[in-house]
């Protein structure tokens, strides 16, 4: 029997304790050397006793019997386990990476890439020798096992089934970084992503490190149906209010083509109310995009009665646009309301801003505003300035005559009429300035970096700064309250420059998919209106959010609806996908063999050895406690 | 009081017996051994002057007839022998406690004691270190002796040579002296006991004593630690057969220097074997040393 690999493969974890092996066995010899049966016995003299001695003869030699032998086995499973005796397993340990993005939904048919790539999977397990373990990983949204950490080929061949595609981004590049320097044999990724070029020339170099790597993309979809990679998305929709009226919305869709070819679309928008959360078709539009485009739709005069819309796509012909997960996009009218500190003597409603019904205002008395501990990101600050500007979008209506941050320069003139305005500043966007009618207006002083807006005769009534991202205006004049309709200039001007602090239209916000969705804990109950698939509440008692949608929230007895988008233009570009590199993964240098502890075994052992001793001790008392009482019958 | 083994058939034989001194000694009283004394007795001495007073019965009317001088005979006279008994009563004479070392020891002082008394000779029997006896006359102080030597036991006594010779050096009347012992010892030290005896113009005899457990020690117990019994120095030993026979011949050879010291001293040796010791071996023992006769 070679037993040479036998002794390749075992190890020690504490190789010093070995050193104890010689004062174990030391003492294990000397303990038997004064045990053995060497009696004290009285003699006369050992006048004689001592020549004997001092000529060599009678001294005591070594003859252990057969328990010191046992005892010796005893003693040499110990220290094994003291030192810790693993031997180097013979398993074949491999991670197997599983792109399941959204872009892996793409179909040519009814069978998804994943489905595919999942047949690749099988095929590949079905090759690997039969002491492999798998450890089967998910990318998407995060790095995630599934099944159980070690699956020998039957398990993982299960396990698969499992995957399902995520709306999320492929999350392949820090997946694989997760997975350095573990303990595999080998790390297959499956993705439809291609390698880098330079991966491919450095497997020509055979480095052992990116040989355990290999990269499988599916070729056979591509080779199946050439036409496979053209995709059509839409990448965002806004909501805005229209108007003065503010009965009525705008929704704009950004669609981006990721198609080889021009093709017809049909977009279709829906919506639904909160009493009837069903979505219903409230307009269809048919539009050309040119190979490589983006383009704007806008769907006008919805009603306001409607709070949750869903715009979708679809290709006229369907196979120009693979992957149908981003032909849709949802956006509700309650997802998302701005909001902004009023710091005012006055309250929102007594400004009539309450009307504005995309803004949360909270209010803060000046005489309080030292109190302020968190600054929110757009502020107004009406006939009150700070001591120091605050580091946040900023509106400034009326200031104070006599304040250190805004200077005036000049005193209050009434009635004054404007001479000057920017042509193109968003600000006064659809506004006819002319016939804005200034009864009081404060003269600024324009500080350096600072644009004019509106000027008056003697000086500027309005100006605009922008400095490190952060936007101001400041208005030398009342402009509050808003009376909309009734005040069309005032209303517009006021909605142009909250529109411009905010940075954006009303693109209400949304929940991201294939996440949690944040602070849901304090929610009773919610449900897709979009979809039949559930939502589940997770053990953090927030409520998990699977895909998009349009999804109803109950919450202390009120109800809303809330929007679930997810995009992503790397996921949708399935044209040009961006190649993943091998070389973020380094396996470590001991990952060819897996230690495998033998301590448990070895205690196990020495625990019967232990037992058999005991018995074997007490039988050996037994009968020699029998064959006294015989001989003394005797 | 006598030990039981001192039967009335074995007094009445030891009463055959007569202690022998290899030369004349003076004694204190008429006795029944040859004295340097000249005096009256029976065995002819040497003639010398008549001297006036002296008693014409003693004149050698031969001599006369032939030297026309008066002369007178002188015999040695008789008179008893100063026995002195000296037993070793260390640890090592009642160690094992069932070889009876001790009491074959004792057996044979006691013998001689009786041979003694009962011959008109004085004994003094000392044990050093434990017992000294006075000057013994007449067949009734063996029952006296008896008694004290009964009471004996070990003392846990060692050093047998300085408690001996202490003894030695007590003695003041020549004579016989017998030392009773196992003389395992060293020769220098048995040298220094009877060279001190010897000294006092005594006639020595030496009795050693050894039991079974001095012949061969660690019979039953192959691996064992001795430890002596007046020192108790340890010593561990594996006895098997090589080493047995090792240390026999080590005995022996103790034995023969301590055999060539007695004979090159001109004292009586006898060895006693104390598993062997009926009171007919003791008779047999005593008379091979031509101690009695």
């Amino acid at each position: 029997m070679n037993l040479l690999p036998l002794l390749t493969e075992i190890g020690f974890l504490y190789p010093y304790m070995l050193w104890l092996t010689p004062v174990a066995l030391g003492a294990l010899v000397y303990a038997y050397l004064r045990r053995g049966r060497a009696k004290r016995i009285v003699v006369s003299s050992t006048f004689i006793l001592q020549n004997l001695k001092r000529s060599g003869f009678g001294k005591s030699r070594f003859s252990p019997p057969l328990r010191f032998f046992f005892e010796l086995l005893i003693l040499t499973l110990l220290l094994l386990c003291a030192a810790g005796l693993f031997r180097l397993s013979a398993n074949n340990r491999v991670a197997l990476l599983i792109d399941n993005s959204i872009s892996m939904d793409q179909r040519a048919e009814t069978l998804s890439l994943l489905d595919l790539v999942k047949v690749d999977v099988k095929n590949y397990l079905e090759s690997l020798p039969s002491n492999s373990l798998i450890t089967i990983f998910t990318s998407a949204p995060a790095l995630k096992i599934v099944d159980e950490p070690a699956l020998r080929i039957g398990g993982a061949l299960r396990a698969i089934e499992k995957i399902t595609v995520q709306y999320a981004h492929d999350n392949l590049e820090q997946s694989m970084e997760a997975l350095s320097n573990q303990s595999y044999n080998s790390v297959v990724v499956f993705t439809d992503r291609p390698g880098k070029e330079s991966d491919k020339d450095s497997q020509n170099n055979l480095e052992e490190s990116l040989q355990k790597v290999s990269l499988h993309s599916n070729v056979s979809i591509r080779t199946q149906t050439p036409n496979l990679r053209d995709n059509f998305a839409i990448a965002r929709i806004a909501l805005n209010t229209v108007g003065l009226e503010n009965d009525s919305y705008t929704l704009t869709a950004t669609v981006n083509s990721y198609s080889r070819t021009s093709q017809k679309l049909k977009v279709l928008l829906q919506g639904a109310t909160l009493n009837n959360p069903i979505l219903e078709k409230v307009e269809e539009k048919s539009i050309e995009l040119r190979a490589g485009d983006t383009t704007q739709l806008s769907f006008d005069r919805i009603p306001q009665s409607m709070h949750g819309f869903k715009v979708s796509l679809e290709s006229l012909d369907r196979k120009f646009d693979v992957l149908a997960a981003d032909n849709s996009y949802y956006i509700t009218t309650e997802s998302k309301r701005e909001p902004i500190l009023l710091v005012s003597q006055f309250t929102p409603e007594a400004l009539g801003l309450d009307k504005l019904k995309n803004f949360a205002f909270t209010r803060l008395e000046p005489t309080k505003l030292s109190s302020l501990t968190t600054i929110p990101d757009t502020v107004i600050f009406h006939r009150v300035v700070p001591e120091a500007p605050p580091s946040s979008n900023t509106l400034y209506v009326f200031p104070p005559s006599e304040n250190r941050l805004i200077p005036l320069a000049s005193k209050p003139v009434e009635k004054t009429a404007v001479t000057l305005w920017s042509p193109t500043h968003p600000v006064l966007q659809y506004l006819n300035v002319p016939s804005l009618n200034l009864t009081q207006v404060y003269p600024l002083a324009l500080p350096a970096g600072a644009e004019p807006l509106i000027n008056i005769p003697e000086g500027i009534a309005a100006y605009s700064q922008e400095h490190q991202s952060k936007r101001n205006v400041v208005l030398g004049f009342e402009v509050f309250p808003f009376e909309g309709k009734e005040n069309r200039a005032l209303s517009i001007l006021i909605l142009n420059i909250l529109k411009w602090l905010k940075n954006s239209a009303l693109e209400a916000g949304y929940f991201l998919a294939s996440s949690a969705a944040p602070h849901s804990g304090s929610w009773d109950e919610a449900s897709y209106i979009s979809t039949e698939e559930k939502i589940v509440r997770l053990p953090s008692g927030e409520f998990y959010l699977p895909m998009p949608g349009i999804i109803k929230i109950t919450s202390s007895s009120k109800n809303s609806l809330a929007a679930v988008n997810f995009f992503d233009g790397d996921e949708s570009n399935l044209l040009n996908p961006r190649p993943v590199g091998l070389s973020a993964v380094t396996l470590s240098a001991d990952s060819a063999q897996e230690r495998r502890n033998l301590v448990a075994p070895l205690i196990f052992t020495l625990l019967v050895f232990l037992l058999l001793d005991m018995l074997f001790m007490n039988l050996r008392g037994r009968l020699s406690s029998i064959k006294l009482r015989t001989s003394n019958e005797i | 009081m006598l030990p039981a083994s001192f039967t009335p058939q074995f007094l009445r034989q030891l009463e055959l017996f007569k202690l022998h001194a290899r030369r004349s000694f003076l004694g204190t009283r008429e006795g029944g051994h040859l004295s340097v004394k000249r005096g009256h007795g029976i065995v002819f001495s040497d003639y010398r002057k008549y001297e006036y007073g002296d008693n014409p019965r003693h004149i050698d009317w031969g001599l006369y007839a032939r030297s026309d001088r008066l002369y007178v005979k002188r015999f040695q006279e008789e008179q008893d022998l100063r026995v002195n008994i000296i037993i070793d009563a260390s640890s090592s004479m009642f160690i094992p406690a069932d070889e009876h070392k001790w009491r074959v020891a004792r057996d044979l002082a006691l013998t001689i004691s009786y041979v003694a008394l009962m011959s008109q000779d004085s004994v003094f029997l000392s044990v050093p270190g434990l017992y000294e006896s006075s000057i013994c006359h007449g067949g009734r102080s063996i029952h006296t002796l008896g008694s004290d030597l009964l009471k004996l036991s070990s003392q846990g006594l060692s050093d047998f040579e300085a408690h001996a010779l202490r003894m030695a050096k007590k003695i003041r009347f020549p004579g016989l002296a017998i030392v009773i012992s196992d003389f395992l010892m060293p020769i220098p030290s048995i040298e220094k006991i009877f060279g001190t005896l010897r000294a006092r113009n005594l006639d020595l005899t030496a009795l050693q004593v050894l039991g079974p457990g001095d012949i061969l020690p660690l019979e039953n117990e192959p691996h064992a630690i001795a430890v002596d019994s007046e020192s108790g120095q340890e010593i561990e030993l594996l006895m098997n057969t090589d080493t047995q026979v090792q240390y026999t011949h080590l005995l022996n050879k103790h034995t023969e220097k301590l055999v060539n010291y007695f004979n090159s001293a001109r004292i009586a040796y006898s060895l006693v074997l104390a598993h062997k010791a009926t009171p007919e071996h003791l008779l047999s023992g005593l008379s091979s040393t031509g101690l009695i006769q």
